[in-house]
Order: C-alpha cells, then structure tokens, then sequence
C-alpha cells in the first residue's frame, strides 16, 4: 500500500498581477530527508518556501503536510531567512528576542532562561544572550535564527538562504549545523540554495525551479547537465562532473 | 498634601494626564518600531470630525470621537492591506479627510465655540467628571490588555513571519494596536489637544531610546518620561497659567534635548 508522504505539494501555482512567478509545480519531500531547492533569481523559490509555510495562499493547488494544511500545522515548523531584517535602531538582546518564541510557543516562564541557554549553545553561540542584535556578526546571527527556529521541538526546519553573507569557514559549519540537526532529531529541512556543490554535499534531494519545476529527485540523478544548462542558460558539465565526486563523499557520510 | 490635589480638576486633570501617559507612553514604543510615528498625527487629527459633530448636535465628544477613531484606525488598516497604498499614504488620506470634515462641520456652528479650541489645543478644565469615568474605564481596560499582550505585540512588530509560525495570526494583532492607538490618542486630547497629543506618542520613546540596551528598559524608559512629561507639563501649566498642551509638549521637547546632551556628553 503507498504511503502518504510528509509534504506534497500538488500542482501548486501563485499568479501575481498576470505572472507566474510559480507555475504547476507538483513534488513529494519524505519525512526526515533534506530537499535542496535550487534556481535563478527570480525562479520562485522563496515564494515556494512561503506557500510551505502557510504565509502565501497558491493561486491554485495544494500543499499537504502530515495531511495537512499548512496554516495548520505551521507551529511544527522552524524558520530561518535569508538574512533577519530588523531595526537596528531597536534595542534588543539576543535574549529577549528568543524569549519572545518561548512565550508564544507556550514555554513556561520558569524553563525559558534554561531552554535559551541550551540552544544557543547548541548553535555554538552561548555566549550572545545579553548582546543586542545589531552587535552581532552575520554569522552569529543566522545561529541565533537556527536556535530560534529550533527553540521548541520542530519536525521541519525551512532556510532561505541561511549562508548569505557569512565567511566560508562560517558557510561550512553551518552546513554542518544544519545536517547534524537533520540526522540527530530526525528534522525534514528544505533548504534554499544558490550553490551546487551545497546541494551535493548536503542534500538527500534536491528540486530545480524557474517558475516550473525543471527536476526533482536525487541531486545526482536529477541535476543532469541539460537541466542546468536549462536552468541556468549555459552548460555546467565540468563543474558537474567535480560535484559528482563531493556527492559520493557526502553519500558515504550519510551511510556512515 | 500639594495644594493643587485640593482641586478636584486638577485632581481629573492629574488621573486621565497619567493614565493617557502610561498608555502612549507603552504604545509610542509599537508605533516607533513600526516606523509608524504618522498614525498618532493621522487619527488625533481626524478625530476633529468626531468632536464637530458631537459638538453639532450636542452629544458628548469624547466618545463620538472614539467611535470615530477606531472606524479610521480600521479604515487605515483596511487600505493598507487591501490596496496597494503605503501606510504613509493612507494615513495621510484620512487625516485629511477627518479634518476637513471636522472643518466642514464646524462650518454649521454659529457663534465662539471655547470647547472645540480647548479640543485642538488642550486644556487642563476640560475634562469632567463623565469624562474621567469613560477615560478611566477604557484606558484601564486598554492597558491591562496591551500590556498581557506585549510579546506578542513586540514579536509581531519585529518578525512577522516568525511570528505567525509561531501561531500568531500577526495581522490581528496590528490591527489591535491600530485600535489602541486611536483610543488612547482620542482620551488624551482634552488635555493635550488633538494639534499636539501626537508628541506625546513619540517623545517618550525617543528619550527611552536614548538610554535604553535592551527592549525592556526601551518600554519602562518610554512609560517613566511619559508620565514625568505630563505630571511636570500640568504643574508647570497650573503654577504659570499656560495652556496644558503646549505646556506638557514643550516639556517633553525639553527633557528630549537634556537627555540628548546628556548622552552626547557621557560618550
């Protein structure tokens, strides 16, 4: 008997104005997996990522988690975007701004000191809770955004580009990050990337959009050269053949 | 006791001056975050229409005024989700439109009419006795409920998204603070004067930002010099006879530039 997967999303499409900005895009994500979706500018995927969250409405299709609407399961999600936009102007410490998710999320006022503390140094940062956050680096910030997403138990984690901006040492170990928490808690992420090799190396599968869906599947059955050309506009086969090889490294890592 | 509590307006004029401090002073705070310092202008000076026609047919104008209020606090709301309009944009709509109504309805009215003067420009006799219980009752109600709600108020203001997966529905929420907005500013025009109460929403919260380093002390600073600006502003009134608007405005104006040179010289 098939079973039902986690996340489906059937058909989707969102029209602004008289553009597609997403246009009939149908896939499956297995509970536990980590889906890379990857595109142009403009391809559509963060618009795809807020359809998941229950933020967007589709024009037309559907998003099932779990069975699901979105809006209705969306407090088992986590969510880290591409870059936190917020005042600078605005006095407010690391703290008090995850305080705020442990008060809506229903954590008793007694555990949430203890609760902030355990996550930020699960993100490698235990030592920011009293600084502002405009005192923080690029870096300390997107971790300071995964403890948040991940401040109470989450069954997916969504990231929309969670490496802009941050050194590639940075990139590196909050890849790593990421993937610990995959493999550790059993968390779905969908991840959003710009960077082939990211989807290689971390990614149990990966979705390549420009408004439609060009491939799904596993990253090295599915980003064929022709898929990138199309995506892209030009040819990307020695870069591809390279990428292949991290693939393997990073299959065996996640056999291991 | 101060020879100044032995008068009973005076008295009124201390109780709705603290109360609508405590309230602007926690609201200024959403509103300044929210880069939104316009509405408290926008609605204070549409709620003129509100008090031209109470005054018109002879009702009672503060609650006409905040009926008023709170239907183009949600009209603002309205348009800024449903259009395409800028929330700049669709204060200024309103604030036009509510104050030339009001001009337009004071058009009607023979003769001096003191009470709507002591309404633009503030005045330490003008609130009575009926007046302090409907100002006493909403400003109570209202800020037992912003404060229970101030997280998520902050948390809606600063991260919307995060917010909503979290489980708030972050639209209501604005549209709450919209609401308070207006009552607030509609309680504290008496005394300050719909030309000015606007100040009175943002001034606290720039002094607090001067001082503060986390959101806490950003809310307690802003709640503290709201409620100096206007005990100091209405004695300062009484004791030289000066209108109570300018006179609590002008007093925070002043605190504003010490604290900024205070600031500045600390450094």
């Amino acid at each position: 008997m098939a079973t039902t997967p986690f996340i489906r999303v059937k058909d989707v499409t969102k029209i602004y104005g008289d553009t597609a900005v997403v246009d009939s895009v149908s896939f499956d994500i297995e509970k536990g997996s980590i889906l890379a979706i990857i595109g142009p500018n403009g391809a559509g995927k963060s618009t795809m990522l807020k359809i998941i969250m229950g933020l967007l409405d589709p024009t037309s299709g559907d998003v099932s988690i779990d069975g699901k609407r979105p809006r209705d399961v969306r407090t088992r999600m986590g969510y880290v975007p591409q870059r936190f936009q917020f005042d600078e102007w605005l006095p407010m410490t690391v703290h008090e701004f995850l305080e705020l998710s442990a008060h809506v999320s229903g954590v008793h006022d007694s555990e949430e000191d203890q609760l902030i503390r355990e996550r930020l140094a699960d993100v490698g940062v235990p030592d920011v809770g009293g600084k502002m956050l405009s005192q923080l680096s690029g870096g300390q910030l997107q971790r300071v955004m995964i403890a948040r997403a991940l401040l109470t138990q989450k069954d997916i984690l969504l990231l929309d580009e969670p490496v802009a901006g941050i050194d590639v040492e940075g990139q590196r170990a909050m890849y790593e990050l990421i993937t610990d928490i995959n493999r550790e808690q059993g968390t779905t992420c969908i991840l959003i990337s710009h960077e082939l090799d990211v989807v290689f190396r971390y990614a149990t599968n990966v979705l390549c959009l420009n408004k439609k869906m060009l491939c799904h599947g596993l990253p090295k059955e599915a980003m064929t050269d022709d898929v990138l050309a199309e995506m892209y506009g030009h040819h990307t086969a020695h870069y591809h053949h390279e990428l292949e090889h991290d693939c393997d490294i990073a299959q065996k890592r996640k056999n291991t | 006791m101060l020879e100044i509590l032995q008068y009973p307006f005076m008295q009124r004029a201390l109780l709705a001056g603290i109360l609508s401090a405590l309230l602007l002073g926690v609201l200024g705070v959403f509103v300044v975050s929210r880069k939104m310092s316009f509405i408290g202008d926008g609605l204070a000076h549409a709620s003129l229409a509100g008090v031209a026609l109470a005054l018109l047919v002879g009702w009672a104008p503060v609650p006409v005024a905040m009926v008023l209020s709170v239907i183009l606090a949600i009209l603002i709301y309205v348009m800024e989700k449903k259009t395409l309009l800028s929330s700049d944009m669709a204060i200024g709509i309103v604030f036009t439109s509510g104050m030339a109504l009001g001009v337009l309805l004071m058009h009607f009215q023979t003769g001096f009419q003191p009470e709507l003067i002591s309404f633009l420009f503030g005045n330490i006799l003008g609130v009575s006795s009926a007046d302090l219980l409907l100002i006493g009752t909403v400003g109570t109600a209202l800020l037992i409920a912003v404060l229970f709600l101030s997280k998520r108020l902050t948390f809606v203001t600063l991260d919307p998204e995060g917010a909503w997966l979290a489980g708030i529905h972050p639209d209501r929420y604005i549209l709450m603070l919209y609401i308070c907005v207006a009552l607030a500013i509609v309680m504290s025009i008496q005394l300050i004067g719909i030309i000015l109460v606007s100040a009175l929403l943002i001034i606290p919260s720039a002094i607090s930002r001067l001082f503060s380093t986390s959101f806490f002390q950003f809310q307690m600073y802003a709640i503290v010099s709201a409620v100096t600006i206007v005990i100091a502003g209405l004695l300062l009134s009484f004791y030289l006879d000066l209108p109570s608007g300018a006179t609590i405005i002008l007093t925070g104006a002043m605190l504003f530039f010490l604290s900024g040179a205070l600031r500045i010289v600390s450094k």
